[in-house]
């Protein structure tokens, strides 16, 4: 009876195999809120750099082995024993860096991405949301594939109320006095920062007058962060505020100043006293009209730029007439001289600035400031990663994490060259140098920092973007209609899907930008959330692109039942979507036809 | 008990509309005997075969098989058959369509064994479609024999095979009557049927016109059909001895008989200018007409 | 019934699928339309041409009425053009002279087609996720593969009433002939609501169109007729299907026998 029974029995084993692959097959289909990211680990190619002029983050050094190993730096020397069949990249006539560490940024769209692409692996992020920098504290600690630099952040900053920083549209929880000082700080490092910012900035420099810190303020500031083992650096663009801040005991200033040059004695007590600066010449420079940034944008090709890269680039500040370029130059000279620590910073993505790409200029007026090639380039790295304390990054030695910079030429001669990219590695991955398929479209505003909410409460001017609209299958020829109106603080959506297109849609559309189906740069955010409830049928959600890129525009469908309901849609449900180019969300009905009532409320992009 | 029936028809008549299969037909199977039902295209040869299967429905009369109704399912797991026109699907192979057949049976043969007695060793991995014809005959050979039936039936298993492949099946065929099994055989090859049976049949227009042993009915069939041109009309020779048929064709005049030597004798004497004589043996029809002494005028000799 | 004989007969039924399944995949003329064109289709006409536009939903309401497509192929392949060839190469007749349980041969043919159309299902749903984007809450995925699977039923009687109809040389034609119009008034492969009011209206007699109405009711995008018109509908259509199908057999199996006994003469 065995004999017998094996072709079926073997022909019920393939049809349960079968079931349970049908099944299973079907339960790895994307659901939305569903899509996990794809898993992630250590590189298992190793790799070395042979042969090359290295720059280890303090000294050059000729002829160079660099042999990484699962993301990380193994061994580095000249004619290292490295194993037969080890992939090896030919460094000859090549300099290799460490990669870059921008001293002084601000995080939100996709600047990350941007200044990966530009060599430079890590950021010192002086101002951002502070979620963002908690979500950006877990991707740095991973040896993983990325297409963004490490962040490292002070997240929000300490300013007075109306003063510097409130003027962004983030969060911002102004001080008014010494006593709030200890609370702010330990609620920072709650959330995870880095290190304390602190804005002393009255605007005197700018030749206007804004509110700012008192000195107690700031010397309780100074000493809450020190009390729980932060390091605290000042934001000033005076000569008087700079001394202030240095006499209360800050750990750095994050700018250089113009309305004066330090003295020599001051800057030996700078020295003396362990401070380091960022002076971010690129951002102040470029008050000044300075075209480092735009000499540097027109040796780059140009799909490597993003539209956002490109808009900053050609911002500018209203500077009015007065201070003079070669003060600032001249403090980083002084400061320098005496001994203090500089740090490579560019304060992007500011207008006049483009994240990553301004950080090649940084080098350059560095050095224009006198810093030695070698100095420039420690104040991109090491020096950086000392000044802010960031671990295992900025310096090629064994066990550094294997962010590394090849460029052509030599650097120590031309420090030109650093722009002049052949590879980025980031946690030992070549860094694929694609800009998010925006090379073409027109500049990309960034939405506002923080979170875009609409209430409804005055209308249905969202105080964002162009606003509220009807949208219906009419422009396909179809004959849905859909009405809105706000009531009670909430937009309601009444309208009837009707047959005539193929495809019948009727209900809202919020465009995010300042004309229809103009894309806004939202990337950094996460989800979608919204309040809604209705007559209980099936609703879509639809994310829209960029007007020129029509394809698809992704859906999730979501449900609006009797009772108030909170819905959040993580934005990667929205397959294919790129938070960096949001045109419009949309939220209809559609199949089947018949009359739809449903409301909405509080909807969020965060 | 070699005169125990284990399939009969009784008195059964059966149409297609206004066309008659079978009129009036009784036909016994006795247990171990090769029957060979003989008879020309359309003598109700099949209908008699589909009547014993069960594939068709007895309208007039009584069809038993094991002293059952023939679609019983217990009737169906003692029987195998071979019908006239049958093929499987050619996209399996002959192992696979073997396979299947032989788990409808609660007993079957083993498979090696089944391709033993079709002849189908090392052919169990072709497809069905690449076979020749001899070969897809012995394939439906094997598989009316995959549940070691006591009964089979073949529907004209030869037809359409040449020469080698016949007498190979015929082989076969004998084979299984050896083993004890009663087979019924369908053909319209006296050859055939005298290389193979026990006993014959012989339908004709759906009715059983002669019934015995394979030497008694060829001793009936030794019809000749004698050809010549004569002044001496047809009705005149019609009335001679032994003339089965005479028949006008173009300037010749055919008759058959079963006396072709007193016919001619007659014949000469009735005209001396006769010429253009010929003799030559009648086909299975004109034997058959021979039997039944029943001239129809109307029906042309073919 | 003794446990042998039940296994007996269970394996009876299990090997009739095998090798009703082996034998149509090895059949390019039956397999290569039956899972590529559904699947190319879709990738065409949903994935690549409709996203044209601002037409929100092709992807996903393609999803649903080509996979609808993809079950009626093999179903209605399989039983009207198959059981007639298997009818009139005498396989059929055949069988039935044996012990073979009819049942298995049917539901055979029923796990085919349910086989192929899982295959298409799965195929279109993968092209619809991955290629168009598409995206549906986990127990629609499993209540869409369902919906749509539940179709062999009506389609697999609808396949074997043309198949007991027609004769092997013509069965793929006929079946060709109320495979594609029906599919293409049904609004499988443009929905429906892009016909005239009159085709719309005439939709109503196909099943092919409550099929895919239930289907597209499990993502709301159905035309909100009700649920139970559409099982009702083709429960008694499957009904009505199954009794032409019992006519059909009854003549033919007459007749074959009188067409093949007078057909040698």
């Amino acid at each position: 009876m065995n004999t017998e029974n094996r072709t079926a029995l073997r022909s019920v084993w393939i049809l349960l195999v079968a079931v349970a692959g049908f099944i299973g097959a079907l339960a790895t289909l994307p659901v939305p809120g569903g899509v996990a990211a794809p898993e992630q680990k250590a590189p298992d190619e190793s790799f070395a750099i042979v042969d090359v002029t290295l720059f280890d983050g303090e000294a050059f050094r000729r002829n160079q082995d660099v042999w990484v190993e699962e993301g990380r730096v193994r061994r580095v020397g000249a004619k290292l024993r490295l194993p037969e069949d080890l992939p090896r990249v030919d460094g000859r006539g090549h300099t290799l860096l460490p990669g870059l560490i921008d001293g002084h940024v601000h995080t939100f769209g996709g600047t990350l991405g941007d200044a990966l692409r530009f060599g430079v692996t890590a950021v010192l992020d002086q101002f951002t949301d502070p979620g963002l920098a908690a979500a950006a504290r877990t991707a740095r600690d991973e040896i993983a594939r990325t297409a963004e630099a490490d962040l490292f952040s002070a997240g929000m900053l300490a300013t007075a109320p109306g003063g510097h920083g409130t003027q962004f549209g983030l969060a911002v929880e102004p001080l008014t006095g010494p006593e709030g000082a200890d609370a702010w700080v330990r609620a920072r490092k709650a959330e995870g920062s880095d290190w304390i910012k602190i804005v002393s900035e009255d605007g005197a420099a700018y030749r206007g007058d804004i509110p700012s810190l008192e000195r107690e303020t700031i010397a309780a500031l100074i000493g809450a962060a020190h009390a729980e083992g932060l390091l605290a650096v000042v934001h000033v663009s005076d000569l008087e505020a700079a001394l202030e801040a240095v006499s209360l005991g800050a750990d750095g200033l994050v700018h250089t100043w113009f309305d004066a040059a330090i003295s020599e004695e001051g800057a030996r007590s700078f020295a003396e006293g362990g401070i380091f600066v960022v002076p971010t010449l690129s951002v102040i420079m470029g008050l000044f009209g300075d075209s480092t940034g735009l000499r540097i944008l027109d040796e780059t090709e140009e799909a490597l730029v993003s539209p956002m890269q490109r808009q900053t680039l050609s911002n500018r500040f209203e500077m009015p007439e007065g201070p003079d370029s070669e003060v600032a130059l001249e403090n980083v000279r002084r400061l320098h001289a005496a001994g203090v620590q500089i740090v490579a910073g560019t304060d992007a993505p500011n207008p006049g600035t483009a994240t990553g790409l301004s950080m090649h200029g940084e080098l350059r007026l560095l050095a224009r400031a006198g810093l030695e090639s070698h100095e420039v380039l420690a104040a991109a790295t090491s020096v950086a990663a000392d000044a802010f304390a960031v671990p295992e990054r900025g310096r090629i030695a064994e066990g550094t994490i294997a962010d590394l910079l090849l460029v052509r030429g030599d650097v120590e001669e031309d420090l030109a060259r650093t722009a002049d990219i052949v590879t980025i590695w980031k946690d030992g991955y070549p860094v694929v140098r694609e800009t998010a398929s925006t090379a073409s479209s027109p500049e990309i505003p960034p939405a506002p920092e923080g979170p875009v909410i609409v209430d409804f409460e005055d209308g249905l001017d969202s105080g964002f973007g162009f606003g509220w609209q009807v949208t219906t299958d009419a422009m396909n020829g179809g004959a849905s209609t859909a009405d809105l109106a706000v009531e009670d603080g909430a937009l309601v959506v009444r309208g009837e899907t009707r047959a005539g297109f193929a495809f019948p849609w009727a209900g809202a559309i919020w465009f995010t930008g300042a004309q229809p189906m103009q894309a806004v740069d939202f990337s950094g955010r996460s989800a979608l959330r919204f309040r809604t409830r209705g007559d209980g049928r099936s609703y879509t959600a639809m994310l829209f692109g960029a007007g020129a890129a029509a394809t698809v525009p992704p859906t999730v469908p979501f449900i609006a039942g009797p009772e108030w309901a909170v819905v959040e849609i993580p934005l990667e449900s929205f397959a294919t979507a790129d938070p960096s180019i949001i045109a419009g969300l949309a939220f209809v009905a559609q199949a089947p036809l018949g009359s739809f009532t449903f409301e909405l409320d509080d909807v969020e992009i965060r | 008990m070699p005169e125990e029936a284990v399939a009969r028809l009784s008195g059964v008549t059966h149409r297609y509309g206004a066309v008659v299969a079978l009129e009036e037909v009784d036909l016994e199977v006795r247990r171990g005997e090769v029957l060979a039902v003989l008879g020309p295209n359309g003598a109700g040869k099949t209908t008699a075969i589909s009547l014993l299967l069960g594939s068709v429905a007895v309208q007039t009369g009584e069809a038993t098989v094991f002293a059952q109704r023939p679609g019983a399912p217990e009737v169906r797991a003692r029987r195998g058959a071979m019908l006239q026109i049958s093929g499987v699907p050619e996209t399996l192979t002959v192992g696979e369509h073997i396979d299947l057949f032989r788990a409808y049976y609660p007993a079957p043969v083993s498979a090696s064994r089944l391709l033993a007695m079709a002849g189908l060793e090392g052919l169990e991995r072709r497809r069905f479609g690449k076979l020749s014809g001899g070969q897809k005959q012995r394939v439906m050979f094997a598989l009316a024999l995959c549940g070691d039936p006591q009964l089979v039936f073949l529907d004209e298993p030869t037809a359409g095979l040449d020469v080698e492949a016949r007498r190979g099946l015929w082989d076969e065929i004998r084979a299984l009557s050896e083993s004890g099994r009663t087979t019924v055989l369908t053909t319209h090859y006296l050859e055939e049927a005298d290389a193979l049976a026990d006993r014959i049949v012989v339908l004709h227009r759906g009715r059983v016109i002669a019934e015995g042993s394979p030497a008694t009915i060829k001793s009936h069939t030794a019809a000749r059909r004698v050809r010549c041109v004569t002044g001496v009309h047809r009705d005149r020779v019609a009335s001679l001895p032994g003339v089965v048929r005479s028949e006008t064709r173009g300037r010749y005049l055919e008759i058959l008989t079963a006396r072709p030597e007193d016919l001619v004798r007659a014949l000469l004497d009735l005209d001396p200018d006769l010429h253009d004589l010929t003799v030559v043996g009648a086909g299975l029809e004109e034997a058959f007409l021979a039997l039944t002494r029943a001239p129809d005028a109307s029906e042309p000799v073919s | 019934m003794t446990t042998a004989t039940l296994a007996r007969r269970g394996r009876i039924y299990v090997l009739e699928a095998r090798y009703q399944f082996l034998m149509v995949l090895r059949e390019p003329a039956f397999a290569i339309p039956t899972l590529l064109f559904p699947l190319i289709f879709y990738l065409f006409f949903g994935v690549v041409m409709g996203g044209r536009g601002f037409s929100v939903a092709a992807p996903t309401y393609m999803l649903a009425t080509y996979s609808v497509f993809g079950v009626l192929g093999p179903s209605l392949f399989g039983f009207g053009a198959g059981l007639a060839t298997e009818r009139d190469s005498g396989a059929l007749l055949l069988k039935r002279t044996t012990p073979m349980p009819a049942a298995a041969y049917l539901l055979a043919k029923v796990g085919m087609a349910l086989t192929f159309g899982a295959a298409v299902v799965l195929g279109i749903f993968f092209i619809g996720a991955y290629g168009a984007g598409v995206m549906l809450y986990r127990w629609q995925w499993f209540a869409l593969a369902g919906v749509v699977l539940a179709g062999v039923i009506p389609f697999c009687a609808l396949g074997l009433a043309v198949g007991a109809w027609s004769k092997s040389r013509a069965a793929v034609a006929i079946t060709n002939l109320v495979f594609l119009p029906m599919a293409m008034l049904s609004g499988l492969w443009i929905p429906i609501t892009m016909f005239p009011a009159a085709l719309q209206d005439f939709a109503n007699v196909l099943p092919a169109y409550h099929h895919a109405q239930l289907a597209l009711k499990v993502i709301a995008m159905d035309g909100g007729q009700g649920t139970a018109l559409h099982v009702a509908v083709l429960a008694v259509q499957s009904i009505a299907f199954l009794v032409v199908a019992a006519v059909g057999f009854r003549r033919t199996e007459s007749g074959a026998v009188s067409i093949r006994g007078g057909g040698m003469s």
